[in-house]
């Protein structure tokens, strides 16, 4: 490839780019929790943020959706400069979904996704037909109809957490961050979460970023991979590319293998839990 | 290597604790023996182990050395209760005051002394009175297993409340109203040895129980279902907190309601890294008694001529800054923010509309009837009317705004414990009133609410400009501690300027005594303020409850909504208090009572609150008019009366 087709590349890739990220740095304490990372989400996609704890994903994220201003480097939300755009005008296209967000006590669930709607309700005015279309929109998205005058506490973990994303869908965001959304629940619930998750990206189209603990959850669920080690940017690429035992096993810090999916074909990885990997050690020996 | 270095530094910690708490404690001691008139000289301390000779070793043994050894064992006792408190109940605010042991021990005390006719010893009185607040606390908090900020919610509230019973009983056994600044305050003056000797012993067995315990303390600390995985049974819990309830009722038999030593010392110490109980109980003890005789000197050397400053208050005085130091520059553990921020629930909208439309009739209708004696007819009503309208029309006011501001702080810093009266803005303002008063200015006028709301203001920029507001806890800590020191100083303005005490009551308490239509006028800037900040502001804390995250990222810039909403509420303040004074109860509770007809969305529950909190206010005043006529308990006495049980009631039902 010539070097005039790579710069034509290039940027095309930024004129894609919904985010654009460029030598992001996040320093307390003269500690940096993220280190010059550079990356780029593109619209329409699933991007996945993985790494050890204290990798500066959740850092990342915070600073890619604009809870967190960096102290070093450059983020563009559809090529504009988020630091010069106000705080509405990020949450008009812009919703994030905390861990583990805490709940006022008897809130139900209309009551919450309504909130969702005040970056786009003028300064002291009543919800409007738009904003309650968007609120039942939302609520039939996640298929919580039946419970909308439940309130939250009475809700299973799962229910809840659909409720958040509801909320968040009313926001009518074209980009949906989400950190950690599978932590706090059972391998059912989560199913139902990305389920859900993937049906909003491939109908409607919903750039969604999200920091994912499960490798084998990201090969199945995400389109791209960020994947960061101390607060750099190991590689970035669809998991398949970037999945590698060596690349997986230098990011995490301990043993991990990576063998084609059974039934899918897909990448799968093998994490040696308690250091006696003998499969491994055998497919050595036929080696 | 690094727990080693870890391990070394405790070590190190540990003994210059134990070293400079010791030799802090025999100067203090020498000092306190010393101080007062010019009379003592060193020469007779020395000699005054033997018997005296001289006048002045009369002086020490009949009443210096009493005093000494009772701050000494008060702060003791104090200190060591409240580390076996916080241990048990796994609660870093659990304290004899908080727990509303000490207002137990005081009212059970003040009952005996003033109400029986016949004699109970002080210290079974107080240790009775003491179980029954710790109970009281843990039945409508939950038990003990109930979440830390949930039980000193339920505690404050008694506390509360015990303490308005206390000063309502002193009010009217006693004529002079200065009696209630004396009895509420803590006072360590002795007369001779008596009480030290009954104390004694007491203050020692549970000294014995504890030092026995402290290997179970330990694995109590660990939480109750490893220690009981370890052996430890809950008979050692309940021993741990009677042995606590005990040296605690000792305190208030010596010293009176003393607060803040069983709050701040052993969070201080555990700050520093300090956690066996074996060091946590002796260490505690020392500086338990060091606090206390810091405060005693000080108290002595202020009120030299002639005037008797309260120990209690200096106490108090002294609070706010020792827990901003703890706060600032200590780790204290278990800083999790509580998952439900509070109770809630809801009445349909009609049902709550004709609930809120019959209790403001009601609460309108008897405060114009009812006062000195019931006006039953017309003729009567209209008589009364032109002394009577006024005062409702300034206890709506203030019920308005003080629960308009309770509902401002509690979204503001999502925390169910804020309300004016427990993060000091209230007392804020009611200090600046005292001053005001002091120097002439007129109740009621302009420059007398702007010196009051400059109170306010000053309290709310001492909470947030220290940074100690990161947790709930830290900033509830913090806040209680900023209101008692502020309302002590408010006590020692009162005594050191010897004001007219039923005048400077009405604000240290809160009345509407002689209230007139001047002073209703001059609420309406206020109350068109908290209008307009109603409607601006309702919207945005709802959105401000979801948390700073989500908060932020709907859209909405969340320090200065905080800071805007708080600064509302400082102002809600101080025109409540520059006209009635620091009535309690209203601005923490009416939110709560709110949220429990109408829910968390601020829409409803603004509205509500407000006029659940003038209701409160209403009745207060009608109640506080006539039960005692011809003469009046001050409203805010009356409020905590009313308003603890009904909160007990809102607590336990909903947990049942």
């Amino acid at each position: 490839m010539t070097v005039a087709a790579m710069a034509v590349d290039t940027a095309e890739a930024r004129r894609a780019a919904i985010i654009e990220a460029t030598d992001v740095s996040v320093v307390f304490n003269g500690v940096a929790a993220v280190d010059r990372a550079s990356v780029a989400i593109h619209p329409g996609r699933i991007t996945a943020i993985c790494g050890a704890n204290g990798s500066g994903k959740s850092t990342l994220l915070k600073c890619l959706s604009g809870l967190e201003a960096p102290t070093g480097g450059d983020i563009r939300l559809a090529g504009q400069a988020l630091g010069g755009l106000s705080r509405r005008d990020i949450a008009r296209q812009v919703a994030v979904l905390g861990q583990n967000p805490e709940t006022p006590a008897g809130l139900n669930v209309e009551e919450l996704v309504e909130q969702g709607r005040y970056p786009h309700r003028p300064w002291l005015t009543r919800l409007r037909t738009n904003d309650r279309d968007a609120i039942e929109r939302a609520i039939a998205a996640v298929d919580l109809a039946d419970m909308r005058k439940r309130q939250l506490a009475s809700l299973s973990g799962g229910e809840r957490q659909r409720a958040w994303v509801a909320m968040a869908l009313a926001q009518e965001p074209q980009i949906l961050f989400l950190d950690e959304p599978t932590s706090f629940l059972d391998v059912r619930h989560q199913a139902e979460l990305l389920t859900l998750l993937r049906r909003l990206n491939r109908e409607d189209g919903l750039t969604i970023i999200a920091v994912l603990h499960d490798l084998n959850q990201v090969i199945e669920f995400a389109d791209d991979v960020i994947l960061m080690k101390k607060g750099q940017v190991l590689s970035t690429g669809a998991p398949a590319d970037i999945f590698t035992p060596q690349s997986l096993s230098h990011a995490f810090g301990c043993k991990v293998d990576v063998v084609a999916h059974p039934h899918t074909g897909r990448p799968f990885c093998l994490i040696d839990w308690v250091g006696d990997d003998r499969g491994r050690d055998r497919a050595g020996d036929d080696r | 290597m690094r727990s080693a270095s870890l391990h070394a530094s405790t070590a190190v910690s540990l003994r210059l604790m134990f070293g400079l708490g010791l030799v802090l404690l025999i100067g203090l001691a020498l000092l306190a023996l010393k101080q007062g008139g010019g009379l003592v000289a060193w020469g007779d301390i020395v000699a005054a182990p033997s018997r005296p000779e001289t006048l002045a070793q009369a002086i020490i043994e009949a009443i210096r050395a009493p005093r000494l050894s009772a701050a000494i064992l008060v702060g003791i006792c104090l200190a060591v209760a409240g580390a076996v408190m916080q241990t048990v109940l796994r609660n870093p605010l659990a304290a004899p005051d908080i727990l509303a042991v000490t207002t137990g021990a005081q009212l059970a005390l003040v009952i005996v002394t003033l109400l029986l006719p016949f004699y109970v010893p002080s210290l079974a009185a107080t240790v009775f009175g003491g179980v029954f607040g710790g109970l009281a606390c843990l039945t409508l908090g939950g038990g003990l297993r109930a979440p830390p900020v949930r039980l000193a919610l339920a505690g404050i509230a008694v506390s509360l409340s015990f303490a308005a019973i206390s000063s309502a009983i002193v009010l009217m056994a006693d004529d002079r109203a200065s009696g209630i600044v004396l009895w509420s305050a803590g006072i360590l003056d002795q007369t001779g040895w008596t009480k030290i000797a009954t104390v004694g012993p007491a203050v020692f067995a549970g000294l014995f129980v504890v030092s026995l315990m402290a290997p179970s303390l330990d694995l109590l600390g660990l939480g109750e279902d490893s220690a009981r995985g370890l052996g430890v049974t809950r008979a050692v819990t309940l021993l741990a907190l009677s042995a606590s309830v005990v040296l605690a009722g000792s305190a208030v038999t010596l010293g009176g309601p003393i607060g803040f030593v069983g709050l701040a010392v052993p969070n201080l110490l555990r700050g520093i890294g300090i956690t066996r109980h074996r060091h946590v109980i002796p260490l505690s003890a020392i500086w338990g008694a060091v606090a206390v005789l810091i405060a005693d000197v000080t108290a002595q050397w202020l009120g030299a001529e002639g005037s008797s400053i309260p120990t209690g208050a200096i106490v108090a005085c002294l609070g706010a800054p020792a827990m901003l130091v703890l706060l600032r520059f200590a780790r204290i553990g278990q800083e999790q923010r509580p998952r439900a921020l509070s109770i809630s629930a809801r009445l349909p909208a009609s049902l709550l509309f004709a609930v809120l439309l019959v209790a403001s009739a009601v609460a309108v209708a008897s405060a114009l009837a009812v006062g000195d004696g019931v006006a039953r007819t017309v003729s009567e009503l209209v008589a009364v009317f032109d002394l009577r309208a006024p005062r409702l029309l300034v206890a709506m006011g203030a019920g308005m705004l003080l629960a308009g501001a309770g509902v401002f702080l509690q979204a503001a810093t999502r925390n169910p414990l804020c309300g004016p009266e427990t993060l000091g803005l209230a007392q804020g303002a009611a200090l600046f009133s005292l001053v005001a008063l002091l120097g002439g200015l007129l109740p009621g006028s302009p420059g007398f609410q702007l010196v009051a709301a400059a109170g306010s203001f000053a309290a709310l920029f001492c909470l947030f400009a220290f940074g100690v507001h990161r947790t709930p806890e830290r900033l509830v800590l913090y806040g209680i501690a900023l209101a008692a020191s502020l309302g002590a100083c408010g006590t020692i303005v009162v005594v050191e300027a010897r004001l007219q005490t039923t005048q400077a009551l009405s604000w240290l308490a809160g009345s509407t005594h002689a209230r007139g239509m001047d002073d209703a006028v001059a609420l309406l800037p206020w109350l068109l303020l908290l209008l307009v900040a109603a409607v601006s502001f309702c919207s945005r804390l709802d959105v401000l409850v979801l948390g700073d995250d989500t908060a932020r990222s709907l859209g909405l810039s969340t320090s200065r909504t905080r800071l805007a909403a708080a600064a509302c509420a400082a102002a809600f303040v101080a025109g409540a208090v520059s006209s009635v004074g620091a009535i309690g109860f209203v601005g923490l509770l009416a939110p709560h009572a709110g949220r429990l007809l109408a829910g968390p969305k601020h829409a409803r529950l603004l509205p509500v609150s407000l006029v659940l909190g003038a209701v409160l206010v209403v009745v207060a005043d009608m109640l506080g008019r006539s039960v005692i006529a011809p003469r009046e308990l001050p409203a805010g006495i009356v409020t905590a009366l009313v308003g603890a049980p009904v909160f007990a009631l809102l607590l336990h039902r909903r947990r049942s």
